[in-house]
């Protein structure tokens, strides 16, 4: 069981990562998740998909964590997360894509780059990056989500690239 | 075919900034739509792949590409490990469980830039944010102005850079300077000369010299390790603690220091004399005002913005002039920000009678002298900026648009006869100093040009003048018009940077400027 969940470790988090809509709550979650996949082993049905009832653990625990918040801008409602984790992509992260992403990054100009940086590698928040870049919250975001579109297709673009 | 709309609601989420009517949307679409909770996981998948990527980069695993299958484990786990029995399963759980318990105690804990934890070295925890005239040592990193610094030692042989910690600390370094980035909230400073500004935010922040460490309070203060091995730690607002032991390990009972005072602290910890604040001995790292500007943006709400005869306005805080609407989106031009945007359109009024004007203007006078106390005899200087945006075509092709910020001296008034006088070097009453910028417009209404104009305010200025210019280069006079262009946004800041006084030292290192204009004048009677 700890095998596999250490294969599927980066989908998992994938999906706690996708569904939070931050970092900070997201290795605990994960962690919660393990604990639960440990706890409910027996439970698992040998030959069905083991991602999918791993998803069904996660989805929980997202939601467990997520009572805590009061607004509902900063949540998902528990409908909308038990639709997205039932519509999941359930195979692994393509290592290529996480290879092609290297040369991706490295064409980023130099701001959106300090940008991503900032937000994925150190997790700060908009707001925060906003201040220290002296940016305001809005152009922060809009800026976090070209460069993640950026990405996306200069991903595409390098695989189609390697497989020809 | 991608829907933006959707797209912009699914980023905002990744984003974590989501309004409640947009996390709403967001919700009824993909409860709805097995299509949209696809594209969900489009864009999704990008944001979880980066953020893998980049934290196994930050934990210093694999390079990032071609990165084999690894058994990375949640941070959390490694700050639960001591004395946490919940890890019986791992002990029980064979040779895999071992390894990446192995693999995975043996990573270094994650830069965190909430908590105080101890440096780890990886993750950024500075950025370089100014650069003058430097010069780094041989096999010192060559660093540029904007670049994040992790944990490492620096040498800068000449020059002035300035580094703000991610806790909120400024510094301000001068070269030759030997010094070492500890972590987001310390640093060691071997030799030369540097100062901090610490916002209340980032209370703690210390300085580590050999003899001695400076723990802030709420302040700004100066260091300097002479070469002769003492430190002086100079106080110039709120209070420090200096404790003398530093790097050398011991530390020796604590002294307080408050503003203006100053110790230093001879090679042998526990010499301590009490010596004279200087701040102009020191690179003061420059510290920006939050001035709301008097006559905000194009609003509705803006202050009275009523008819001036197309002169500057004789009031203080209104924007005046040119005739001019505050609008809302017009001929594809969306407001930058708020919901309306000021749309210029006729030219001001000409100073020579009969001659046609060359310029549409709008002013705005800024009292200074409420400001003034906070100038802390430091060097002043004001940015104006604005957006501008026009309309494309040959009606328009020929404008330009323009920021002029000028002050002036006592006496003057806000009205056009100082506007007037504003360039006659010749006469009482010219502006102190004056700096303007142009640009010329794309031709693109989707896009915003921000032009900014930095000026100095002289230590006598009481009056600020701020204008938003089109000018037309149109040879025929009847044929100028002014009103494909808009203006949107405008913002002042003020910096304070080096510390100007009397004594000795500044005053010879002051000669070796050029004399501004102001400094010229002020010895009239």
């Amino acid at each position: 069981m700890l095998e596999l969940f250490v294969r599927h470790q980066t989908r998992i988090k994938g999906l706690i990562v996708s569904l939070m809509g931050d970092f900070e709550a997201v290795p605990d979650v994960l962690q919660e998740t393990f604990l639960v996949v440990q706890r409910k082993a027996d439970e698992f049905e040998p030959g069905s998909s083991f991602i999918a009832w791993a998803f069904q653990i996660a989805r929980f625990q997202v939601m467990k964590a997520q009572a805590q918040r009061k607004r509902a801008a900063e949540r998902f409602s528990d409908a909308v997360l038990e639709a997205l984790a039932a519509s999941a992509p359930e195979e692994p992260f393509d290592e290529a894509k996480v290879s092609a992403l290297g040369n991706c990054l490295e064409k980023l100009a130099p701001q959106a780059r300090r940008m991503v940086d900032l937000f994925y590698q150190n997790e700060h928040k908009p707001r925060e990056i906003a201040q220290l870049m002296h940016w305001t919250p809005l152009a922060v975001s809009v800026a976090l989500s070209r460069a993640r579109k950026f990405l996306r297709e200069c991903i595409e673009h390098e695989l189609v690239r390697d497989n020809v | 075919m991608t829907d933006e709309s959707l797209d912009r609601l699914i980023d905002a989420h990744l984003n974590g900034e989501m309004t409640e009517a947009e996390r709403h949307e967001l919700e009824e679409r993909l409860l709805h739509s097995a299509a949209d909770r696809a594209r969900f996981w489009q864009l999704a998948e990008t944001h979880a792949v980066l953020h893998e990527a980049l934290q196994r980069q930050q934990a210093g695993s694999a390079p990032l590409a071609g990165i084999l299958p690894r058994v990375p484990l949640p941070v959390a786990w490694s700050r639960r490990l001591t004395g946490s029995r919940r890890w019986m399963p791992f002990a029980v759980g064979g040779c895999v469980a071992l390894l990446a318990l192995l693999v995975w105690a043996m990573r270094p804990a994650p830069q965190s830039h909430r908590g105080g934890e101890a440096p780890s070295g990886r993750g950024y925890v500075a950025e370089l944010r100014r650069v003058d005239g430097a010069v780094w040592a041989p096999g010192s990193p060559r660093l540029e102005e904007g670049q994040m610094l992790r944990a490492s030692a620096l040498k800068l042989v000449a020059g002035r850079v300035e580094l703000r910690f991610f806790d909120g600390a400024t510094v301000a370094l001068q070269g030759p300077a030997g010094f070492h980035v500890l972590s987001e909230d310390r640093m060691l400073l071997e030799s030369g000369v540097a100062s901090a500004d610490v916002p209340p935010s980032a209370v703690g922040f210390t300085i580590v010299t050999p003899e001695s460490e400076v723990r802030d309070l709420g302040t700004r203060f100066g260091v300097a390790v002479k070469d002769s091995g003492v430190t002086e730690t100079h106080v110039f607002e709120g209070k420090v603690d200096v404790l003398p032991g530093g790097s050398s390990g011991e530390k020796g009972r604590p002294h307080r220091l408050l503003a203006p005072e100053a110790i230093a602290v001879g090679p042998q910890w526990g010499k301590v004399a009490t010596i004279e604040a200087r701040p102009a001995a020191f690179p003061l790292p420059v510290r920006s005002l939050e001035i709301a500007l008097p006559c905000r943006g194009f609003e509705l709400d803006a202050p009275a913005w009523g008819d001036s005869n197309g002169e500057p306005p004789r009031e203080f805080g209104v924007w005046g002039g040119a005739p001019c609407e505050h609008t809302g989106a017009q001929d594809g031009i969306v407001p930058r920000t708020g919901a309306r945007m000021l749309h210029f359109l006729e030219a001001s009024k000409s100073l020579t009678p009969g001659v046609h004007a060359l310029a549409s203007e709008r002013w705005c006078w800024i009292d200074l002298r409420p400001y003034r106390g906070q100038w802390q005899n430091r060097r002043v200087t004001a940015e104006f900026s604005a957006w501008f945006n026009n309309l494309p075509g040959d009606r328009h092709k020929l404008t330009a648009h323009r920021v002029i910020a000028a002050t002036f001296g006592p006496g003057s008034q806000p009205g056009p006869e100082t506007w007037w006088l504003r360039l006659d070097r010749k006469k009482p009453g010219c502006s102190l100093s004056n700096s303007e910028t142009e640009i010329r417009p794309d031709d693109d209404v989707t896009t915003w040009e921000r032009v900014a104009t930095t000026v100095t305010i002289p230590p006598d200025a009481e009056l600020l003048m701020l204008a938003v210019h089109i000018r037309s280069d149109e040879p025929d006079s009847a044929r100028r018009c002014y009103d494909g262009a808009y203006c949107d946004d405008p913002q002042l800041t003020i910096r304070l940077g080096e510390a100007i006084s009397p004594g000795p030292l500044a005053a010879a290192k002051k000669s070796k400027e050029p004399i501004p204009p102001s400094k010229q004048r002020k010895s009239r009677p």
